[in-house]
Order: structure tokens, then C-alpha cells, then sequence
């Protein structure tokens, strides 16, 4: 506040009409005691609006710009700060949203949790178990403490603006260890978004539980929507592949697996080769294929393709080198397939990758 | 070597096949690579760049993957041959690729490879020269050539004002080429030089070969301004010319040029093999000082990176030759001091080659095992330094166990001179041994009580918790090493239980384990309780470190000992308790199925009653044996082999056909898809069991009728070549054969027993036939009596109750036709039937004679056999019944039957005896002979109730009386007789004979 009084003494000596019209109105603002809080919604396209917050709900956030309030839809919202947190807590919101859990988790730790309040807190704690509960799904964080810290965010703040975000993530971890029917829950309850990407979220991620129940059918029913509508954006457009792989998996169990083969050949010649957990989750589908038309050469280096070319995406690559693990037995590199297990141990400690049979 | 001409792969579109090939390359996955190569050439997505160049890839990936093998593997000649096969097709490609050039210098690699190998095979050199290495190297020079005029062309097309100075591409392919034409002027060169090595010594064409070499290095070295690993090689190449002619101090100026080349690090690797050589050369000109200190100038200058790469390892090991030589120089003119500091100083340089592993190391022993054993003492090894803190006890000891490890390798090596050696030799060798061994001791010592003390300066608080553990350790193992095992035990146990988990307590686990076998192998333990002290570290192991081979070693060793004592619920328990994902457990899977299985097969042969018993023993072994054919990967043939035939007669025996056939013949580890190309991994005895367990899988499928005849005739026709194909290699191996081929006639007659449909067993007999009758054309003698063999055991099999029927008559017939052939062939060449093998093929055609009711025929063949000995009893019983069927047209042959005939005139005995003394003979012996005992006494009391019954009526009842009191007799002394069948057929023939009798 201070800084902002020296501002504006000096613009007032020296400026012409206009500029002393603006510094007036700040001086009035500043000067009839409103507090200038400092909220701020980030936009995706667009300015960013800073002022308070009157209304934040999962699907929208209102917020008094010199009042007069603007609603934004939170699927047009980056980013939300807010007044007085500490510079640590943005860092971190930053570093997660470029996928940087750890560190994300390094700038939460120098932060003392018992001198924030409200919605402060709230996005510590949301921040926090986010962090956690995606870094162990990458192979290293504490699973089952984030789970915890998650379902009690949950409960506490069941209207809160990150509440699809943590149902999804529920689900991704409750899918994780098998807890096939919570993790269908979760889901589900992202079909009540009115973001169409999160809808989109709901039907692959549910069709996913169906797959890995054994219910290829249920699985194939459930993808149908998504396959069929048009994507409303790139990402929804990128989940819309994800489900075509999912349903060519689906065809593989059910016996068709020549026919998924060359769908996913065919997938893998037409599309971009820098998505990486696209092409991961391709060759991870195409090794099934192989292994359940039992050509044991094939599948493992549809695996390995997934292990040399596109191993970013954690979950595609624990799976890939779970299956090269045996496979490469199969075709004479026990070697290989001896630290293809080791790096499964190493890397992934936390995934079910790591103890299934 | 080249930079490819392949165009770049759009980074975005579609699948990236050349990035993975070559990860796959990178990664040595060469067959899976040629697999996905195949593959890619079907895909719709693949540009036509990638197609274009398919066969270069094939051959590049073949090349690389051959490299990889040993020069004996016979898969390495293989890939070579597809190298260059594809090599030479891309080649020929009527269009002109832009990688043609790439082919073709690969392709003279190739052929100067075969050049190399080809001077190997030939052996130490000799002046003769090696003709078919001269032949690579000029159709490599050729290639050579060829690929230079080629490239001369386009780069001509690309000169100067000819190429766009805008066009970047064009500009970079006409560098590119100009590469080439640098890099094929090089390998000309070098295949002239090579070709003229490789000719005869008084050949003028060899020098002329190497001056011309020498003359076209200079050409590139002069001429070749900007690339500087050109200039280099051909520099360095030029200079080992230079020797080969004898202008020596040429080739130094050249190699002293490279040696100084400066800010050349991508040379470095080339400097030191000119360095090498140059040290060669000074040596062997006696100038040791100066090759010695230029040595040592850069060795102890070595970056991290180059310490153990193959140019350094050889310049070390010529170091420490031209070493070696001064020292001898040095002793002769008697400066022993420097001799002696020399000496310590390469022995302490070999000893630090041996870690490097491989041919080094290998060069390194020997060259240590030909300086002798040391003979000085380290008086600073054996004394007890001061240590400030654990820190420095711990250098000082590692020093210690180092120079005692070292020193151990001497005294293996002198042990090996010591069992070459005799006499007196012997006792100084052995006795020098000793003393070095009991200096070993005594450093060991040392280290362990510079170890205590450092132990005893630990603080808790400042020293860090990994020393602590690495000086136990080290205790641990010295004190292993000194035979104190109870005590190593002790505290490697101590140490991997406080570690679990860690690689460092997975290291105590190995002492323990070394403790514990060095344990077991002393005489003065008893196994057994060793065995179960070490049962809970075991079980500590495989639950801490559940994939590590020491749990698999400690499970496997108690899992062993219990077999062994045929405890099988212990073994199960032993090994039950390891991952199905450890490494090598499918070894002792493998073990206790295979005990399982020998005790099956001995309850079979033994014709144990308990079935129940049986069965549960051989459902044991299959779930064993099931397991470790899973568990074990397919590098260990024997395992797969020995655990899928095992298998494969469980399930035949189990009814499951098509388990049989998944495992031998079609699944994925099955012995049949890749037994003929391991042989050399197989003992000659398995594998001519394995084709004998196919033969009976296919056996089974034609009775089962799961394939028809036509091809199991030609798959059995198959086993059957390589069966006799892997028993040709010896006279061992041949025996071996006879008796399997014979086991398996013996198969194909219980198979047919076994059959209680009359019509399968004609067709299988007729599908059998076929097979016989074509392999009993091979001129193996061998292969016919088997076939004969079979065709008896197929006769014999397709009788109605002993009675003939068309198939066995055909049989017979043909049997007999064969067996014909070879008597009559061996009676016109001695020795054509193997001695110890005619007497079998003289019964096999008596027997044949008798199915074709050749009476006569077959009693001329088996008095033959007896002639020369009548202890035959098989052939005797046989005789017996022939006269029995002869009786049916001549009755008094029941006569000869029961009391013998054909007097020996010398011995005035019977040479046939007849089932009267038969039944004598036998009766001597009833443990092993009881079941012929028994038959003899049936026939017998047959015999003379028939004769009796062709008799007049008082000879009548006085044969069928004496026919009734043998049976009598033999019922009141052994009244089981041999089991209920005996009984029930006994006892018919009694009422039989009472019924004649009018009782």
C-alpha cells in the first residue's frame, strides 16, 4: 500500500489530464479505506483479473475487479491465487501444473501450515496431497498417505474448485491398487463437471475400471459415447485416442486380436509420434495383441518400443517393463529382461506394476 | 563409419521405425531388430526411403549381431552368409542408391573379416601364406575400387558451380561423398597390404603388395589435408608397413608423429596404439630406457574414460613385456636392485590387469605364471602398522588383501605346474607352494588385526556407519579365506541379518554361503546338521532377498540334500519357498522333478503294486518337472531338453496327447523346433532320447488320429535320420543307439498292447511299416535292425492271441526279408553285424521265421545262437515253444519240448534243453527267474498233457497223470505261484487235465 501512495505522489506532479484523471480515482480508492485485496484468477486467453473473490465453486469463480464482479468458468481458469498466501504456495502451483511434484512438494515444505486460514489452507492442503498422490502414481511418493489426505479434502471441502480435480485423482490412485470399484466411484462423479474435458475424463477413466475388471464389454459399451462425440478441444481430442486404444484392448480380450493389431498399426502410422503417452499406451496395446496371439518376439518389442522411444508417461512404462520382464526371457535375453526387472523395482517401487504376478 | 545417406524421418508423422531400429540396435536386440525390420516392410506407414533400403539394414543388423558370437559358434557363419547375401543383393539393385557406397565398403569388411578368420583357422604363421585369406582381401580391394570410381562419378556431377551454394543439402551430400572416397582409398590401401602379408614368404608379390600399400598411404597421408583421422590412419597404417619391409626407422618417424599430434582428442585411442607399437620396436632393438619411459609418460597420464579401453590394456601389457625384458638384460649385467624394483613394479601392474576381465587378463596370468612366484618377502605386509583411526585400517588392510589375492592366483598357477610336474620337481614346486601359501596366511592376519584395531577406534558418533559395516566385512571374509569358517559364518551371518534388504547384507549372505559349503565339503562334518543349521539362513535369505541367486543357491543346496535322501516334502518345502522369478531355480525345479521321475520310472519297472502310490509320485514330478520347463530359459538346453521329455511321457502316460505334442513338438521351447541346431550343448544320449519320445508323441497322435498318416510317417522318418545322424559320431554313441532303437521297437510293441481295437492297430502297424520300410533302406546297419526289430515287435503286437493275422504275417515277411539280407551280407563280410549285436539279429529272424510258421527255419536260427552257447534262456524258452508249434503237425515234437533235443556230441548233453530243465535251471534262481520258472512249469504240464492225449490209451493216462502231479507239485510248493493270473491259468489247465482224466 505504501509503494503504491509513492507511485502515485509522483505521477501526479508531472502528468498531463488523463494520467491525473487515473492516479485520482486510485487515490480515492486508496484513500476511502476499501481494502484492495489480492486475489487473482489467471486465465487461459485473457488478462488476468485480480481483485476478491466473492464466489468459488467447482465449476466457476466470481471475482470483484473494482467492483464490478466477473464470473469465469474454471475450465477457462489456469491458475487461482489468492490475497496474503505465501510466495512458496504459487511456486508450487506453478511446478504442478508443469508436472513437477517434487519439487512442487520441496517449496510446500517451507511453509508452515498453522499460520495460513481459509482458502489458503485449503489450497495447501489440496496442493499438497495432489502432489503427493501424483508423484507416487510416477512410482515414488507416499500412496496411501496422500489417498487419506485427499479423501479428507474431500469431505472438508466438498464445493471446493479443485474438487473434480481430486475426484479424478482418487480415482487414479484407488485404480492403483485395485480398488476397481471406489476408483469407479471417483469417476463417476467427474461426469457432474460441466467441463466437457472432464466429462470426457469420466467415461475413459470408468471404461478403464470396466477394462481391468475383466468386463471388456461393459468397458467397450461405456467408451461408445466418447468415441463417437466430437472433441470439443486438443486434450478432449487426445482422450478420445486414449479410449480408441482402450477399445482396440477390448477387442484383443474378446478375441479379435488381429483385427485390434491392425487398427493400432494403423493408429500408430497416422498419428503424432510426440505424444508420447499416446504411443506408449499404442505399443503397450499392440504388445497384448502379440502375447494373446502368442508371438512372443513381437510383443517384446511393441514393450521395448514403449521402453526406448516412450517411457515418459509413468504408468505405460512400469506395464511395459512388467511384460519385458518375462518376455524377454522368452526370446533369449535373460540379461535384458533381468534389468528390465531391476529398473521396475528402482523406478516404480510404489506402482502395481511392481508385485504383480 | 559413415554418416548415413538415409534421409531423416519426419520427427512427427507416424511410427518412427529408423529411430527404433537403431535403438534396437544400440540396445543388441538383433533378432528382435531383423524381426521388426520384416514386419515394418508390411506397414502401410513406412516411407519408401526406409523400403529402399531394407536389405542394407537386414545385412548391417546380421553383421553386428554375428560380432557378437564366438568365431566357433555355428550361428555366427550363418548371419555372416545372410550379411553378405543381403549385402550383395542391395548391391545389385539395377537403380543407384545413395547408400550403394555404404554396401559396398561393408561388404569389404565383411570379406576382410573372412580374410582374418580365415589366417586363424590356418594357425601359427607359416611361410606357406594363406590363399583363401589372400583371396578375401584382393575381392575386398576390388569392392574397394569399384565403390571409389563410383563415388568419383558423383562427386564429379557435384563439383563446383554444378551444386547450388544455397542448396545445404546438396552441399552436405557432396562433403559426405568426398568422406567416402577418403574412407574407400583407406580400407584399398590396407586390404593391399593385408593381401600381400597373407601370401607365401618367397612370393615377390608380397612386398610389391605392401610397397604399393605404402605408396598410396603416403598418396592419402600427403594429399589429405582436412580430415585428420584419415591423414592418422593412414599414417599409423603406413608405419606398421614400414616394419613389414623392414624399414624400421621409417615407421618410427611415423608413429613418433602421431604420438605427437596435439589437441587430438578424438585420436587419443589411435595415438596409443601408435605408442604400442612404437614401444614394440624399441624393445625389440634393446632400447628399453626410452620405450619405457614413453610408456609411462602417458600411462600415468590416463584419463577416467580410457583406463579400460582395449588400446590402453594392450600398451600396458606391452609395457610390462618390454619390462620384463630389461629386468633380464638388467640381471645379466647384475644390476639386481633395479631388476628387483622392476619386478615388484610389473607384477603389481599385471596383478591390477586382472581385473580388467577377458583376453587382457588371460595375457596378464600368463605372462605373471612365467615370471614364477615372487620369492621376495614384503616384510611391510606382515607387520602390524599403527592405525590413527578406521579410516586408515581400512586402507591398510585392503592393501594387504589385495597383495594376498594376487598372490593367490600364483599359487593356482603353480599348482597346475605342480600337478604337470613329477619326481623332484614336484617336491620343490610343492613345497615353495607352501611357504607361499603360508605367506598369504600371514598377511591375511595382519589385515585382520589392523581391521580390530581400527574396529576398536569406531566412534559412534563422527565415523560414518558403512565403514563399520566394510571393515566386519572384510573380517568376515578374510576369515573365510584362513579356513576359520564357524567364525566367518558367524559374522557374515550377524551382518546380512542387521542389513536386510541391502546389497551390502546380500554380500554377507555370499561368505555365509562359501562358509557353509566349505563346510560341507570337509569329511569331518556330517551334512546333515550342517544342512540344517544353514535351513534358517536360508529361509532368512529367500524371505530378504527373494531374486537373488544366493537365495536360490541356499534354497536349492537343502532342496538337493533332501532329494538325495528322497525326502521329497522336505525338497518341495526347500524350494517352495523361492519366487518362481528367482534366478536359476528352474535348475533345481528341474532336479527334484527329474528324482521324481527316475523313482516313477523305477516303481514301472519294478511292477509295483501300489498304484495309487505310483501315480502320486509321477504327478509329483509332473508339476516339477512343469515348472522348471517354465522356469528355465531356453540358453539352458539341457534343462528344457531333460524337463520337456520327462514331461512329454508323463502326459502320454497322463492320457494328455496334446500336452505331449505342446511340449516336444510345436510349443515355443519345444526340443523339436530347435534341437538340431544345439546339438553341440546336448549329450549325444539325450538328444536320441528326445527323438525317441517324439516318435512316441507322434505315435500317440496316430492313434489318437490327430494326424494323418501321411505326415506322421515323414515326421517319424525324420527322428528316425537324426536319431541315426547323432549315433554315428562313436562307437559308444552307435551302442547307445542299438538300444534305443531297440527300446524303441520295444515301445511300439506295448503301444500296440495297449490297443483293444483290432483296427487301430492295423493302422498304426501299417503307418509303422511304411516307416520301417524306408529306413531300413539306409545302409546304416544299425537303422535295418531296427527296422527288423520293429517289424517283429509289430508282428508280434498284431497277433490275434498269438494266432497270425494278415498284418503280422506281413510283418513277419518283411522282418524277415531284412534280416535275411543281413546274414547273408555278414556271413560274405565279417563283422558287418556287430559282434555283440548278431546273436540279436539271428533271434529277430528265428522269431520271424516262427510268426511265418517257418518251423524249421527258425529252430536251424536259434541252434546257430546255442551252438555256441545254450545259457541263452530266452532263446531256449523260444526254441521250446517252436517245437511246441511244430508238435501241432508232428506230436512227438511235445516230446522234444519237454525233455530237449540236438545232443551236443561232445558233451552228450542237449543243447535245446526243454521245459523240463528249463524249470530246473530256473528253479536255482527263483529271485530273478520266477516268472520263467512258472511259465516253464505250465508248459510243461501242457506239453504232456497234449503228447498224452496223441498217445494210446495207456500212455494216455499215463502222461496226462504225470502232467496232472507237476501241476500238483508245483501248486503245493509255491502256491501264489506268479499272482493271480498264474493261478487262474495253472488251475484251468489242471481241471483240463482232470477232464481228460475223466475226473
Amino acid at each position: 500500500m505504501i509503494h503504491v501512495l509513492k507511485q502515485l505522489t509522483r505521477t501526479s506532479c508531472c502528468q498531463p489530464t488523463l494520467r491525473r484523471a487515473v492516479s485520482c480515482a486510485a487515490m480515492l480508492v486508496v484513500v476511502s479505506g476499501v481494502s484492495y485485496a489480492q486475489d487473482r484468477v489467471y486465465v487461459r486467453q485473457g488478462t488476468t483479473a485480480q481483485g476478491s473473490i466473492t464466489e468459488l465453486t467447482p465449476a466457476k469463480v466470481t471475482i470483484d475487479v473494482r467492483g464490478k464482479e466477473q464470473t469465469y468458468q474454471l475450465k477457462e481458469v489456469r491458475k487461482i491465487t489468492f490475497d496474503k498466501e505465501p510466495i512458496q504456495l504459487d511456486r508450487a502451483r506453478d511446478l504442478a501444473l508443469e508436472g513437477k511434484y517434487q519439487q512442487a512438494l520441496e517449496e510446500l515444505r517451507g511453509i508452515q501450515r498453522g499460520s495460513l486460514e481459509g482458502r489458503v489452507q485449503q489450497d495447501f492442503d489440496f496442493y499438497q496431497w495432489y502432489c503427493e498422490g501424483s508423484q507416487s502414481l510416477l512410482g515414488s511418493g507416499d500412496q496411501m498417505a496422500a489417498i487419506k489426505g485427499l479423501v479428507s479434502i474431500d469431505k472438508a471441502n466438498p464445493n471446493g474448485h479443485h474438487r473434480f480435480e481430486v475426484k479424478e485423482l482418487l480415482g487414479r490412485l484407488a485404480l492403483a491398487i485395485a480398488n476397481y470399484d471406489t476408483a469407479k466411484k471417483f469417476f463417476e462423479a467427474l461426469d457432474q463437471s460441466p467441463d466437457a474435458q472432464q466429462k470426457a475424463s469420466s467415461i475413459y477413466y470408468t471404461g478403464l475400471v470396466l477394462f481391468m475388471q475383466g468386463q471388456t464389454a461393459e468397458a467397450k459399451a461405456k467408451l461408445k459415447s466418447l468415441l463417437s462425440a466430437t472433441a470439443s478441444s486438443p486434450e478432449m481430442g487426445r482422450l478420445k485416442l486414449f479410449a480408441a486404444v482402450l477399445d482396440l484392448r477390448c477387442e484383443n480380450e474378446m478375441g479379435n486380436s488381429q483385427a485390434a493389431l491392425d487398427e493400432l498399426n494403423a493408429m500408430a502410422d497416422r498419428e503424432d509420434n510426440t505424444d508420447l503417452p499416446l504411443f506408449a499406451k499404442i505399443n503397450n496395446a499392440r504388445g497384448d495383441c502379440y502375447q494373446k496371439l502368442n508371438q512372443p518376439q513381437r510383443a517384446a518389442y511393441s514393450y521395448l518400443q514403449t521402453d526406448l522411444l516412450f517411457f515418459t508417461d509413468p504408468e505405460s512404462h512400469a506395464e511395459a517393463l512388467f511384460h519385458l520382464k518375462k518376455l524377454l526371457v522368452a526370446v533369449g535375453e535373460p540379461a535384458k529382461a533381468a534389468q528390465a526387472g531391476e529398473r521396475l523395482s528402482k523406478q516404480y517401487a510404489s506402482s502395481p506394476w511392481k508385485n504383480k504376478k | 563409419m559413415l554418416l548415413s545417406h538415409g534421409f531423416a524421418e519426419n520427427a512427427n508423422a507416424g511410427e518412427p521405425y529408423r529411430r527404433f531400429l537403431q535403438k534396437l540396435r544400440e540396445e543388441r536386440l538383433f533378432d528382435l531388430a531383423l524381426v521388426y525390420l520384416e514386419d515394418s516392410q508390411k506397414r502401410s506407414g513406412v516411407d519408401q526411403e526406409f523400403l529402399s533400403a531394407v536389405e542394407l539394414e537386414r545385412a548391417l543388423l546380421y553383421f553386428d549381431s554375428a560380432l557378437l558370437l564366438s568365431p566357433k559358434a555355428p550361428q555366427r557363419a550363418e548371419k555372416l552368409n545372410e550379411t553378405e547375401k543381403n549385402l550383395r543383393k542391395f548391391i545389385d539393385q539395377p537403380s543407384k542408391h545413395p547408400r550403394r557406397s555404404e554396401a559396398r565398403l561393408k561388404l569389404g569388411a565383411l570379406l576382410q573379416l573372412r580374410a582374418e578368420e580365415a589366417i586363424k583357422l590356418a594357425g601359427p604363421k607359416k611361410d606357406s601364406g594363406v590363399a583363401e585369406a589372400v583371396k578375401f582381401y584382393d575381392a575386398a580391394h576390388k569392392l574397394y575400387e569399384e565403390a571409389i570410381t563410383e563415388l568419383a562419378q558423383i562427386e564429379n556431377e557435384l563439383k563446383g558451380a554444378r551444386v547450388d551454394p544455397q542448396d545445404k543439402d546438396k552441399i552436405a551430400y557432396r562433403n559426405q561423398v568426398r568422406i567416402e572416397i577418403r574412407e574407400a582409398q583407406l580400407y584399398a590401401a590396407k586390404a593391399i597390404e593385408d593381401r600381400g602379408r597373407s601370401r607365401a614368404s618367397e612370393d615377390p608379390q608380397r612386398k610389391a603388395d605392401v610397397e604399393k600399400a605404402i605408396e598410396l598411404y603416403s598418396s592419402l597421408y600427403l594429399k589429405e589435408s582436412g580430415l585428420a583421422g584419415i591423414r592418422t590412419f593412414a599414417l599409423l597404417y603406413r608405419s606398421g608397413a614400414q616394419v613389414f619391409v623392414g624399414k624400421t626407422e621409417d615407421a618410427i618417424d611415423g608413429y613418433q608423429r602421431i604420438i605427437d599430434l596435439e589437441n587430438a582428442d578424438l585420436l587419443r585411442p589411435v595415438q596409443f596404439t601408435a605408442l604400442n607399437e612404437l614401444v614394440q620396436i624399441l624393445a625389440s632393438q634393446e632400447k628399453y630406457q626410452p620405450a619405457v619411459e614413453r610408456a609411462e609418460a602417458w600411462l600415468s597420464k590416463l584419463r577416467p574414460d580410457e583406463r579400460d579401453s582395449s588400446e590402453v590394456l594392450r600398451l600396458q601389457i606391452t609395457h610390462a613385456k618390454s619390462r620384463i625384458q630389461w629386468m633380464k638384460k638388467l640381471k645379466e649385467e647384475g644390476e639386481t636392485k633395479i631388476a628387483s624394483r622392476l619386478d615388484k613394479a610389473v607384477r603389481s601392474d599385471l596383478r591390477l590387469l586382472l581385473r580388467a576381465g577377458g583376453d587382457f587378463a588371460d595375457e596378464a596370468k600368463e605372462i605373471l605364471s612365467s615370471m614364477g612366484a615372487s620369492g621376495t618377502e614384503d616384510k611391510a605386509s606382515l607387520e602390524v602398522p599403527k592405525v590413527k583411526n578406521l579410516t586408515e585400517a581400512l586402507e591398510e588392510s585392503q592393501k594387504r588383501m589385495e597383495d594376498a589375492d594376487a598372490e593367490s592366483l600364483n599359487i593356482a598357477m603353480m599348482e597346475e605346474q605342480i600337478n604337470a610336474a613329477g619326481g623332484q620337481e614336484k617336491q620343490d614346486l610343492t613345497a615353495q607352494r607352501n611357504a607361499q601359501q603360508s605367506q598369504i596366511d600371514q598377511v591375511r592376519e595382519v589385515a585382520i588385526e589392523i581391521l580390530k584395531a581400527g574396529l576398536l577406534k569406531y566412534d559412534n558418533k563422527k565415523d560414518d556407519r558403512t565403514q563399520l559395516f566394510a571393515a566386519r566385512f572384510r573380517m568376515a571374509y578374510l576369515l573365510l579365506k584362513l579356513g576359520d569358517t564357524r567364525e566367518a559364518i558367524v559374522v557374515g551371518e550377524f551382518l546380512s541379518r542387521t542389513s536386510p534388504g541391502t546389497p551390502q547384507g546380500l554380500n554377507a549372505g555370499s561368505v555365509v554361503l562359501q562358509g557353509f559349503r566349505d563346510l560341507l565339503n570337509r569329511k569331518d562334518v556330517e551334512p546333515m546338521s550342517v544342512m540344517a543349521e544353514l535351513a534358517p539362513y536360508a529361509e532368512f535369505l529367500v524371505a530378504t532377498w527373494p531374486q537373488s541367486a544366493e537365495a536360490v543357491a541356499a534354497s536349492g543346496a537343502l532342496a538337493q540334500l533332501a532329494i538325495n535322501a528322497k525326502d521329497w516334502d522336505r525338497a518341495e518345502k526347500n524350494l517352495g519357498i523361492l519366487p518362481t522369478s528367482s534366478p536359476g531355480v528352474g535348475k533345481h525345479y528341474f532336479d527334484l522333478g527329474a528324482a521324481l521321475y527316475d523313482q516313477y520310472r523305477k516303481m514301472l519297472a519294478e511292477k509295483s503294486t501300489d498304484e495309487a502310490a505310483m501315480i502320486a509320485v509321477r504327478d509329483r514330478a509332473a508339476k516339477w518337472l512343469q515348472l522348471a520347463n517354465d522356469n528355465v530359459n531356453t540358453e539352458e538346453a539341457p534343462l528344457v531338453l531333460g524337463s520337456a521329455r520327462a514331461l512329454a511321457q508323463i502326459r502320454l502316460a497322463q492320457n494328455q496327447t496334446d500336452a505331449a505334442v505342446k511340449l516336444m513338438l510345436d510349443g515355443d521351447k519345444a526340443p523339436m523346433k530347435w534341437l538340431d541346431s544345439k546339438l553341440d550343448q546336448i549329450s549325444p544320449a539325450s538328444a536320441m532320447e528326445a527323438y525317441r519320445t517324439a516318435m512316441q508323441v507322434v505315435v500317440q497322435q496316430v492313434v489318437e488320429d490327430k494326424v494323418d498318416s501321411d505326415s506322421a510317417t515323414k515326421t517319424i522318418l525324420g527322428y528316425v535320420a537324426k536319431l541315426q545322424e547323432v549315433g554315428e559320431k562313436s562307437d559308444d554313441d552307435r551302442k547307445r543307439m542299438l538300444a534305443i532303437f531297440s527300446a524303441m521297437a520295444t515301445d511300439l510293441k506295448e503301444k500296440l498292447a495297449q490297443l483293444d481295437s483290432t483296427k487301430k492297430r492295423s493302422q498304426l502297424a501299417e503307418v509303422l511299416m511304411v516307416v520301417v520300410e524306408v529306413a531300413a533302406k539306409s545302409d546304416v546297419v544299425s537303422t535295418k535292425m531296427w527296422g527288423a526289430g520293429t517289424l517283429v515287435a509289430l508282428a508280434e503286437g498284431t497277433e490275434d492271441k498269438g494266432n497270425s493275422t494278415p498284418t503280422s504275417e506281413k510283418a513277419f515277411a518283411k522282418a524277415k526279408d531284412i534280416l535275411q539280407k543281413l546274414v547273408d551280407t555278414n556271413a560274405k563280410q565279417s563283422g558287418y553285424i556287430p559282434a555283440n549285436s548278431l546273436n540279436l539279429v539271428r533271434s529277430q529272424y528265428a522269431r520271424a521265421a516262427e510268426g511265418m510258421k517257418d518251423y524249421t527255419g527258425a529252430i536251424k536260427m536259434y541252434a546257430e545262437i546255442l551252438d555256441e552257447n545254450d545259457a541263452f534262456l530266452e532263446i531256449q524258452m523260444s526254441v521250446a515253444r517252436v517245437l511246441q508249434k511244430s508238435a501241432q503237425s508232428n506230436p512227438s515234437y511235445y516230446k522234444s519240448a519237454i525233455v530237449g533235443a540236438r545232443p551236443n556230441p561232445k558233451t552228450q548233453r542237449n543243447v535245446f534243453w526243454g521245459w523240463g530243465k528249463i524249470s530246473q535251471v530256473t528253479n536255482g534262481k527263483m529271485d530273478v527267474f520266477a516268472e520263467q520258472f512258472f511259465e516253464a512249469r505250465y508248459q510243461l504240464a501242457y506239453c504232456r498233457m497234449m503228447f498224452g492225449m496223441s498217445m494210446n490209451a495207456k500212455e494216455r493216462t499215463k502222461e496226462l497223470t504225470a502232467a496232472e502231479k507237476s501241476i500238483a507239485e508245483t501248486r503245493g510248493l509255491y502256491p501264489n505261484l506268479g499272482g493271480p493270473e498264474d493261478i487262474k491259468r495253472y488251475d484251468a489247465l489242471l481241471k483240463q487235465i482232470q477232464k481228460e482224466l475223466g475226473k
